[in-house]
């Protein structure tokens, strides 16, 4: 490659560097929002995102079992100044989530969720341990085979 | 009601983070660069001359198998997957415990071999071989995106410094001294970053829990997130062997172990092997168990890979931060050096020397060699620029190509009878398949679906096969 042809690029990379770096600061929000899962969630684990331009250092996500926010049974506070929490370890049911900035409240999030079927989960299982032993075998069998084959060669 | 309000704050700033990350690049580069002044070849900067012996060979298998995925990916598995998502990762352990009795065959049948590529080349033909070099490079990708990802998210995590940046500088600082050293380099710093990684480990598993001990963490898991404890969690189920054929799939598969069984010296393979394995067993249960921690502390990261970096920041503060920046930091460098050389080799070897120039002499393939490492850290860098995927999902997703090449190694190792024919089916099937299954069910299914297609195929193949593969074929003589 030429100087110049060097030169091109670093250029570009170094365009490409600061469009990536830069890309967050356009995006902007008049209001406090929440977004989570659209659909069920199937492994109890997700994340939720809060929409905000100023990044207050007070928000809140609050959790609710009821869409009303009777009791609040969970609060989470997003790291640092990140705008995105992932929570897990959710069992099947109906969960209700809204974020709070000093006096502002964002909108309910309703997230489902609905674990796969046990039955499901061990079919592959045991699928699973099955191929596995057979590989297990397989290797242990052909290595002693091999083994074997070497020493009678050596005699 | 459980109210874990707080406001974690970064345990190092933003400054002392990119000190540390100058400081220790310039360390590994002028090592890679001490190491390399002694490669006169390209089997010296490819294979380390066929001549590692048994220490340096343990360390490097166990190191290079302790990478993001182990320090980062554990966590963040444990974190969305609970109690079977430490086990699970751990029994990725699985992978170098069953190489090291193929490492020994491989040794055996191609004395001269450079790459798991010429394997596959001289075993099943042209058709195979391609198919197989495309799995080998999406797989090689998808790894070292993930790797440099997790420079960025590494260094975000605990310092909140910008992405990009860590992203940039752990990218830059492998590749150079990759450069410079070739697999000498990689091995040596790998024999050292293993030292560092056992350490570290360690030493933040013992001061959590003299800090917070296992109760408290216990009583908020069982009241707020169940699903963590539970032994009958759907997914973490189905996750299980899933992630033990992702194992299997990577290390059989991958030239980053192909070239390590044939760098280290004749008997030394398999004992290295074995050994790695089981040393390597416990680092995930380790690293995972600190992510299950996090709830308690109320800290909820934007994105589950950073767990396990910011859960041993917050206890630990800014010397917890530093040991964590320290170990994690090793064991990308230890993995991301290994990757690039060993695609290096795959590029210079099975695209260039075998597709373009046939007749290239060792000094041009040296050169091809070093130019190559630099394509792909270049593309790596392109390629992570957009934070396209959590790290768990990206490195599943090629689960589904390195499952199904499981059978036609093993297989292609042993038995004459399976056909190129029927090996390439095997690998095309197989990853058609799990990767209909990773966006049909989720990423915890994509590799054992793969492995199941791959192995029906390569089994029926065998049961119609009227072929006996002559082994002596895979002694290539070299032209001089």
């Amino acid at each position: 490659m030429t100087q110049a042809g060097t030169w091109k690029v670093l250029l570009m990379c170094s365009l490409l560097f600061y469009a990536a770096t830069c890309s967050g600061v356009a995006s902007a929000a008049s209001e406090l929002k929440l977004e989570g899962p659209l659909e069920p969630v199937a492994e109890g684990y997700f994340q939720l995102h809060i929409n905000e331009p100023q990044h207050p250092p007070d928000v809140v996500i609050e959790q609710s079992s009821t869409p009303s926010f009777q009791s609040i049974t969970a609060r989470y506070s997003p790291m640092g100044d990140f705008q995105q929490i992932s929570l897990s370890g959710f069992a099947s049911g109906d969960y209700y989530f809204r974020a709070r900035s000093q006096e502002m409240l964002s909108n309910t999030v309703h997230v489902v969720v609905a674990h796969h079927s046990l039955q499901q989960a061990f079919t592959l299982f045991f699928i699973g341990a099955a191929l596995f032993a057979v590989l297990v075998l397989c290797i242990l069998r052909y290595h002693r085979l091999q083994q074997k084959q070497v020493t009678t060669h050596h005699d | 009601m459980t109210d874990v309000v707080n406001q974690p704050e970064f345990a190092l700033n933003s400054s002392l983070g990119l000190i540390l990350v100058i400081c220790f690049g310039l360390l590994w580069v002028a090592f890679g660069w001490y190491l390399g002044r002694s490669n006169k070849t390209h089997e010296d900067f490819a294979l380390a001359g066929r001549n590692v012996g048994f220490a340096f060979a343990t360390a490097t298998a166990m190191a290079t198998w302790v990478t993001s995925n182990t320090t980062l990916v554990a966590p963040e598995l444990t974190y969305q997957f609970g109690i079977w998502g430490m086990v699970g990762y751990s029994f990725a352990a699985l992978g170098l415990i069953l190489f090291a009795p193929l490492s020994a065959r491989i040794r055996q049948l191609l004395p001269q071999g450079y790459t798991s590529g010429d394997f596959i080349r001289l075993r099943y033909g042209p058709f195979a071989w391609r198919l197989f070099l495309l799995i080998s490079l999406v797989y090689a990708l998808g790894w070292l995106i993930s790797l440099g990802m997790a420079g960025g998210i590494l260094l975000q995590a605990l310092s909140g410094l910008d992405y990009h940046i860590g992203m940039t500088a752990i990218l830059f600082i492998c590749v150079t001294y990759t450069l410079f050293g070739g697999l000498k380099a990689v091995i040596a710093t790998d024999f050292i970053q293993a030292l560092i990684i056992i350490i570290g480990i360690v030493l933040v598993a013992v001061l959590l829990l003299e800090h917070h001990g296992l109760e408290s963490v216990h009583e908020q898991l069982s009241s707020n997130h169940p699903q963590l404890l539970s032994l009958l969690f759907p997914a973490a189920i189905m996750f299980l062997f899933n992630n033990i054929f992702f194992g299997l799939g990577e290390i059989f598969h991958s030239n980053v172990w192909w070239s390590r069984a044939l760098a280290f010296r004749k008997r030394v393979a398999f004992k290295a092997f074995l050994l790695g394995g089981v040393l390597w067993l416990p680092i995930p249960i380790v690293a995972g168990f600190i992510a299950l921690a996090a709830p308690q502390l109320g800290l909820f990261p934007p994105s589950p890979d950073m767990v396990g970096p910011s859960v041993a920041a917050h206890v630990l503060g800014s010397f917890g931060a530093l040991v964590v920046f320290i170990v994690v930091f090793s064991a990308l460098a230890s993995s991301l050096d290994s990757l690039l050389a060993a695609t290096s080799d795959l590029v210079t070897r099975d695209v260039y020397q075998k597709h373009i120039n046939p007749t290239a002499n060792d000094k041009k393939l040296l050169r091809v060699s070093r130019r190559s490492i630099v394509l792909l850290g270049l593309i790596t860098w392109l390629l992570c620029l957009p934070q396209i995927a959590t790290l768990g999902a990206l490195l599943n997703f090629t689960g589904a190509f390195v499952a199904s090449t499981i059978w036609p190694i093993v297989l292609g190792l042993y038995n004459p009878k399976l056909s190129g024919r029927w090996a390439a089916a095997a690998m095309g099937l197989g990853t058609i398949t799990g990767l209909a299954m990773y966006f049909l069910v989720g990423f915890y299914v994509a590799a054992l679906t793969a492995c199941l297609v791959s192995g029906l195929c390569s089994w029926l193949g065998i049961y119609l096969s009227n072929t006996n593969f002559d082994w002596a074929t895979l002694n290539e003589e070299e032209q001089p």
